[in-house]
């Protein structure tokens, strides 16, 4: 079976595996597909299996058992390979840019931004770009777009933490306020940080926190480490009973121990 | 007696790996049970996943 290892991680799915494949997977596997052959001619068939990305997410190419007897077929395999091999890794914020802004010559400029960092200075570049019209301003526009759509997001999704998880809360805070420092989508976060470091009941809970996390990362947890981290909660839910939101969080470590 | 035997042994060694072989896929090639880990390994080489399906009847 020669089936492009070396360009490509490949994966077998047996009909007795069809049960545990998702619907997603299944889809792009069962539903008839077009595909021109070498005279151009577009005809629809069944695809025997297909080409995603890294990360598996995206769909790159369908290819049908008679797809795979054209001489060129291999080909493409090295080139979506070669093209892979081109993007940021997987899980960076290149990543997501270069994924969302779709993003082919401005590649450097998408290198400088990294999750946990400032974006001031390399979105300020970008501006740049858009300002004088240069080239690929298109591309630096749509990169400035989807940061501040990830930044707004990031935000709406600390808005709902607040509510039911302040001590994750207050984590991405400090994250997303180092890196979105001197710009208007983090203006009202070091006041609320301030102010969360000012709450006793808050302090305690997020040492708690603290503690529940250093468990679950060990790789055997210790039963009696256990039991002494939900006491703890425990107490800590009588004793910051009018707390609603902190009485919430601490329930759900209490739950998920 | 002995032949017999040992002719029995050799020949259940024979399908014991021919079995083993007509069932195991190419090395560096993954089964669906593990499609989290070849999904890590997309992710650590930088390298796109081939997802195919191998329908028996067709082969």
């Amino acid at each position: 079976m020669k089936l492009g290892k070396k360009e490509m991680v490949v994966v077998v799915i047996h009909p007795s595996d069809m049960s545990n494949v998702p619907e997603r997977i299944r889809k792009e596997l069962s539903s008839k597909k077009t595909f021109s052959n070498k005279t151009g001619i577009s005809m629809k068939v069944e695809p025997w299996g297909f080409v995603t990305d890294m990360g598996g997410e995206d769909v790159l190419m369908h290819f049908s058992n008679h797809h795979l007897k054209e001489p060129d077929a291999f080909k493409k395999f090295t080139e979506l390979s070669k093209k892979e091999k081109n993007k940021p890794a997987f899980g960076t914020m290149a990543h997501m840019l270069v994924k969302t802004a779709k993003v082919e010559t401005l590649t450097r400029e998408a290198h400088s931004f990294r999750f946990g960092y400032a974006v001031k200075q390399p979105m300020m570049r970008l501006e740049n770009i858009v300002k004088h019209n240069a080239r690929g301003s298109a591309e630096a526009q749509a990169m400035i777009d989807a940061v501040n759509n990830w930044g707004k997001s990031e935000a709406q999704k600390i808005k709902t933490l607040l509510e039911n998880q302040p001590t994750i809360a207050f984590d991405e805070m400090l994250n997303l306020s180092k890196m979105f420092k001197g710009m208007p989508l983090a203006a009202e976060f070091p006041a609320k940080l301030a102010e969360m470091k000012k709450d006793k009941d808050f302090i305690s809970l997020y040492s708690l926190r603290r503690m529940y996390k250093k468990l679950l990362s060990q790789d055997k947890v210790s039963e009696s480490s256990k039991k002494q981290i939900i006491h703890k909660l425990n107490q800590f839910i009588t004793r910051a009973s009018e707390k609603q939101s902190l009485v919430k969080d601490a329930q759900s470590m209490i739950s998920s121990l | 007696m002995k032949r017999v035997i040992l002719l029995g042994l050799l020949m259940l060694c024979a399908f014991n790996s021919f079995a083993k072989n007509s069932k195991a896929l190419p090395k560096g090639t993954y089964k669906w049970n593990d499609f989290e880990k070849a999904k890590d390994e997309a992710i650590k080489q930088k390298k796109p996943l081939l997802i195919f399906y191998i329908d028996p009847k067709t082969r």
